[in-house]
């Protein structure tokens, strides 16, 4: 009896660690192919028949049906450019020049991967409806509350929630994949908070 | 003591076992969870075209506001699969998933060479007869999903993309 009680507690142990440590490491990013630009991340294996199997399973946790690197380079950021946690209570400015892509695109994501309610229902703002000069520099604030201009909500006013932004590069120019790491991409600067 | 050591080392053989079949079998779990979701909206093999994204979509994360989507759950298992899907400007792709969720093709209005994506998707099962001259694509699984994206580049252009993405069709040959 005593026999079968360690048997199942070991079996438990087994399980429950090898379950745990499977979540830490699908949600930590462990991942080949991965490169960082300042706050931002991208795997450049994404969606590819290359992927590994760590690979594979955070995209399909946080963004299944990716294309390959190949027709579109996905940027990721979940903090600022001094590398503080994203959070709906605090505004940020996100300064940014032309991508080298034929369309892009930046769009907030709540924690849960999906988009963030606000009653303005704008999820993102692109190449094609950012307010600027043509092909000149741009700045979006990101609030929970409103802001003149191009303005990217955040979050419900009032509310403290973590959340991201994505860049999507449609058809990246070859400097994406060779020069990732040292791509222009735009800064977060965090300007306050509530 | 050394039964001990000897416990602790099989626990931990167990649990890296349990580790890399959970870290494995997610994508596969997952993508049959999609499946599921998509084949339920409009059966296999037949395009459906959701409404632009909103903060009320909860069918795929991280969907684009920006896109005009077209999907598909696809099985070839028993005969190849004729796709065609007209283009749009300023960006449209069709894209094939795997039931191990890997990308593994995408052809867009560049690389599409006509006024319409036309190609004949077959899988390991697919029987292969009478597909010479036809852009043939392969599928490492014979269930999986098709996807359309389109760039809508302003809430002004949608109707006509609209329209344009009603006319993707999917036929079994």
């Amino acid at each position: 009896m005593q026999r079968l009680v360690g048997l199942a507690l070991g079996l438990a142990a087994a399980i429950g660690l090898g379950l745990g440590s499977a979540v830490l490491a699908v949600r930590s990013g462990l991942s080949g192919g991965e490169v960082r630009n300042g706050p931002w991340r991208t795997s450049l294996v994404t969606g590819s028949l290359d992927a590994d199997m760590y690979t594979r399973a955070r995209v399909a946790v946080g963004g299944l049906l990716a294309l390959a690197p190949s027709e579109t380079v996905y940027w990721n950021a979940d903090s600022d450019s001094e590398g503080r946690p994203l959070d709906a209570r605090c505004d940020y400015r996100v300064e940014g020049s032309e991508l080298p892509a034929r369309w892009w695109s930046i769009t907030a994501y709540a924690a849960d991967h999906f988009l963030i309610p606000n009653d303005a229902s704008r999820y993102s703002l692109s190449q094609t409806t950012l307010a600027r000069e043509p092909g000149g520099p741009w700045t979006i604030a990101v609030s929970s509350e409103a802001k003149p201009g191009n303005w990217l909500p955040s979050g419900r006013p009032g509310n403290s929630a973590p959340f991201a932004l994505t860049i999507r590069l449609y058809n990246p120019a070859p400097e994406v994949y060779e020069q990732a790491g040292a791509l222009a991409l735009p800064r977060i600067e965090r300007e306050g908070c509530r | 003591m050394k039964r001990a050591v000897g416990w602790s080392l099989v626990i931990l053989a167990g649990a890296a076992l349990v580790h890399l079949a959970a870290v494995a079998a997610l994508p596969r779990a997952i993508m049959s969870r999609v499946l599921s979701g998509l084949g339920a909206q409009a059966g296999e093999n037949r395009f459906v075209h959701p409404e632009l994204a909103t903060a009320a979509s909860r069918t795929i994360v991280r969907p684009s506001p920006d896109l005009a989507y077209s999907s598909a759950v696809f099985d070839v298992s028993e005969r190849p699969l004729h796709i065609v899907v007209p283009l749009s400007a300023p960006y449209t792709s069709l894209s094939g998933f795997a039931a191990n969720t890997d990308n593994f093709f995408a052809v867009n209005d560049r690389s599409a060479g006509g006024d319409v994506i036309d190609v004949v998707l077959v899988g390991p099962s697919t029987p292969r007869d009478g597909l010479a001259g036809l852009r043939v694509i392969e599928s490492p699984s014979d269930r999986g999903v098709l996807l359309v994206r389109r760039v809508v580049p302003s809430a002004e252009a949608f109707p006509v993309i609209d329209a344009v993405r009603q006319r993707a069709r999917v036929e079994l040959r």
